[in-house]
């Protein structure tokens, strides 16, 4: 094998002599430098602590991000902003590979084990059920593409899947001759009904269970335990689309009781673009094939799905600092603060004339995602109103518009897209 | 806070190009140009970087440009990141230019592994077909017909190969041998990653095609290192990395998919509207990724085309040959690469008969200041017959004919045992 030392000796060396104009940091440096920044973030003054108000703690946090100025960015539901002393390591970790590419990139890669173990703890679930992937739908692929399908067999989604997973799953199943079904209920629903659609739909046929909690489109979280319990009771597998989960609330694999889970880092987690995990449950991981696969030997559990080869190791190497970052803040008051933010939005615009809230109002059921619309205003009028007047950016949508309320958001902009409800409803717009 | 706009970062990195491109009289040898162009460069100072060919530094204006790019991101994230994501269809075009491909066959994927397991995986085989790979293929594009063997029951069938062969015929007829009734591809490496040895690519397409048969190929070693052409290779795909001879951040990979091949290959990982897309950006439509690492990858073409691709060619064959034909005056040492310019490329790699390889490797590490690659029998390559061990040594047009002197230095004191 094209083996090397371990250890950069040339880390070493530039400490003693200096050697370099371009003097970097040694990972070790880069990482202390970045604890003591998080301190801060633990503030565990009770009087900070509240989800309810700006002021404070969370004004405090906001400062920790590079947005700019004024910018009311309600679209962590595409892609999340990187705080800024996730970016500065990150563009440390790019440095160190520009001045000694390969022990440099070993020193990157040594930390996937503390990683994986991080994010494993950060699910709740064991390290050797979490794979490193790109993204959701690298995940999201390795989970359908990685079942051995027979024809006839037939797979049930929602009808309310991102495309991503909806497309995959109906391209694997035209390559491999199997059937795909929609699951259909309203939006809003309830709990009972999604489990009631979910339970009509089985068949004798039906191999897999597969959709998102919550639903991307629509911030509507799903009755995962139940859903997971019903798919087993007919030994069925149960896959869920997780690209809106980590970071918007706190989460528990081994409760939810499915068999696989894929998300990103880089929408609600805030992490930098291009990192993902993969959580396969130990009993399923030799019904699943691995998707890529570099691998010399058998790598030990869900190892097997991140044999990537070279890949950015600074991105993945920031995947660590932003968990990081969210568990120094506390996975719980973040939710208690996106909570609070989501909820006031909605209790609020559904009062307004003409305003139709898709995502159930149901705290259960609802986060920091909140999909609505305006009786007779097309959404890209609603979107550039935002973005025009208020300077808020919110996605492209066709009758209604999703808006991201995370942590770093505030009342004051939940506000403005309140403003602009009232406007275009009244027609003062 | 400011930030650069993507025009403003465009027009700064615009200058260092043109520094870069300009062309002087002595460019054949260590001064003038090449200190200038190893200066573009933010490798530790004193230390011999001969390890491209696992993975190639980063210029510094490369570098600017990326750190500028992920700023950009946090700034402003889905807006800015439009901004780069829009930059695709133009970095395709350079990168379609590069390898001599038409655009639409190009995919911009994160490595050569990718692409390589993307074709593996794509394309329908039924069990029993065969596919033959070399005996020195990278894992990268050997694990991939393994899995789709025990999958889908395929045979993989290794092709024995001398070290180094004599000709490019040898290697030709060596395949030629090998083909059963059963075989559908011819499955290889352009450059080997154990003793950089080039295969006649071309001829194989030749071969494969008049036998049927398809022929993919892996190119992780050539991008960057010479100038490939892939339409004229004939080959019906192409794999590539961007980051180790093109200097590219690491994360950007191509894969050339010939036109009327893409019917018969499907995607892999892919997101919405993959099937609105009627060519090779099917194969790319892969969701979320790291985009300025992508967008970086534009820059580093036109890092590598404002210095000139045939200069650079001269520049590591003359630092190459002139490296073998030392190194093979010393006693003790073995090579394993040819110094025929058919058959070899930047790598070379070389064993000592009274040294170990990680004892070479380090004894050039801590003495020298010189980072190679060190490799022991057997570990990684169980079908390599010839038992290669030993280091291998990349010289890029970065590194120097000092650089060369001390690895040849280094290989004199411990075959006189003085060490």
């Amino acid at each position: 094998m094209i083996g090397h030392s371990g250890v950069s000796r040339r880390l070493f060396l530039n400490k003693i002599i200096g050697s370099s104009a371009l003097t970097a940091s040694t990972l070790t440096e880069v990482k202390a430098a970045f604890a003591k920044s998080l301190q801060p973030l633990g503030d565990s003054n009770a009087a900070h602590l509240g989800g309810d108000t700006d002021e404070g703690y969370w004004d405090k946090i906001r400062k920790q991000f590079l947005l700019q100025e004024d910018l009311a960015y309600l679209n962590t539901g595409t892609l999340g902003p990187t705080p800024r002393v996730v970016v500065n390591a990150m563009n440390e970790y790019w440095h160190l590979m520009a001045v000694n590419p390969n022990e440099n990139s070993l020193v990157l890669q040594d930390r996937q084990e503390q990683i994986r173990m991080k994010a494993a703890a950060f699910a709740h679930v064991t390290p050797d059920e979490i794979a490193i992937t790109r993204n959701t739908t690298e995940g999201t692929t390795i989970l359908t593409h990685g079942l051995d399908m027979k024809p006839g067999d037939e797979v049930l989604i929602t009808q309310y899947e991102h495309n991503s997973l909806r497309e995959t799953r109906h391209r694997h199943a035209k390559r491999f001759n199997y059937v795909v079904n929609e699951v259909q209920f309203p939006m809003p629903c309830t709990n009972e009904q999604i489990v009631k659609a979910f339970d009509a739909a089985i068949t004798p046929r039906t191999r897999v269970m597969h959709f998102a909690n919550p639903l991307g489109g629509y911030g509507c979280f799903t009755p995962v335990k139940e859903l997971a319990a019903l798919a087993h009771s007919k030994k069925i597998f149960c896959f869920v689309d997780g690209a809106h989960t980590p970071g918007m609330v706190q989460f528990n694999l081994s409760d939810w009781g499915i068999d696989g889970f894929a998300c990103n880092s880089h929408k609600w987690l805030c992490g930098a673009a291009g990192a993902g995990l993969l959580y396969v449950r130990k009993d399923i991981q030799d019904r699943i094939w691995p998707n890529i696969d570099i691998a010399h030997g058998d790598p030990v559990g869900a190892r097997k799905y991140d044999q990537l080869s070279r890949r950015p190791w600074p991105c993945v190497a920031a995947l660590e600092d932003i968990l990081d970052f969210h568990n120094a803040i506390g996975p719980a008051r973040l939710e208690q603060r996106t909570r609070e933010l989501g909820s006031y939005l909605r209790r609020n615009a559904v009062e307004i004339p003409k305003v139709k809230i898709y995502t159930p109002m149901d705290p259960s059921m609802s986060c920091g995602s909140t999909t609505l619309g305006i009786d007779g205003v097309p959404g890209m009028r609603f979107r550039e109103y935002l973005r025009q007047k208020y300077d808020a950016y919110v996605p492209a949508g066709g009758t209604h518009l999703r808006i991201s309320t995370h942590f770093f958001n505030t009342f004051e902009q939940c506000d403005r897209v309140l403003k602009a409800l009232k406007e275009l409803s009244s027609g003062a717009a | 806070m400011a930030f650069a706009t993507l025009p403003a970062v465009k027009a700064a990195f615009a200058k260092t190009v043109d520094q870069v491109a300009k062309s002087s009289a002595s460019w054949r040898t260590d001064d003038g140009y090449w200190d200038q162009i190893r200066k573009e460069f933010m490798l530790e100072d004193g230390l011999a970087y001969l390890n491209n060919g696992t993975v190639g530094p980063t210029p510094k204006a490369v570098y600017e440009n990326l750190v500028s790019y992920w700023r950009l991101m946090a700034v402003n994230p889905n807006e800015n990141s439009a901004i780069l994501q829009g930059r695709m269809d133009l970095i395709r075009h350079k990168a379609a230019q590069f390898l001599g491909a038409y655009p639409d066959e190009i995919a911009i994927l994160h490595n050569a592994t990718e692409g390589n397991n993307l074709v593996a995986q794509g394309v329908d085989l039924k069990p029993g077909d065969e596919v033959l790979i070399g005996y020195l293929e990278h894992d990268s594009n050997r694990q991939p017909w393994r899995l789709k063997a025990k999958r889908g029951g395929i045979v993989v069938t290794e092709v024995p190969i001398d070290t180094p062969p004599k000709s490019p015929e040898e290697i030709v007829h060596a395949f030629e041998s090998a083909i059963t009734p059963r075989t559908r591809a011819i499955s290889t490496t352009h450059c080997d990653t154990v003793i950089g040895n080039y295969s006649p690519i071309k001829e194989l397409a030749q071969l494969a095609h008049a036998k049927g048969l398809f022929c993919f190929a892996d190119g992780a070693q050539v991008n960057g290192m010479i100038p490939v052409n892939v339409h004229e290779l004939g080959v019906d795909t192409y794999a590539t990395t961007c980051h180790k001879w093109l200097c590219s951040p690491a994360g950007t990979g191509l894969l050339y998919v010939r036109r009327d091949m893409q019917e018969r290959i499907w995607p892999n990982i892919v997101t919405e509207n993959w099937w609105t897309l009627k060519d090779s950006r099917k194969y790319e439509h892969v969701s979320r990724r790291p985009w300025p690492v992508v967008a970086a990858l534009e820059d580093a073409i036109d890092f590598q085309n404002a210095i000139g691709r045939e200069r650079i060619e001269f520049r590591i064959r003359s630092l190459s040959s002139y490296f073998r034909s030392q190194a093979a005056e010393i006693p003790h040492v073995k090579l394993y690469t040819s110094n025929d310019p058919r058959l070899s490329g930047a790598l070379t790699s070389l064993g000592m008969d009274n040294v170990s390889p990680l004892k070479l490797r380090e004894y050039l590490r801590q003495r020298f200041d010189v980072y190679t690659a060190a490799r022991s029998r057997g570990t990684r390559y169980p079908a390599d017959p010839h038992g290669v061990e030993g280091i291998r040594i990349s010289t890029h047009y970065y590194n120097t004919f000092e650089q060369v002197e001390r690895v040849l230095q280094g290989l004199r004191e411990l075959s006189s045992g003085k060490a």
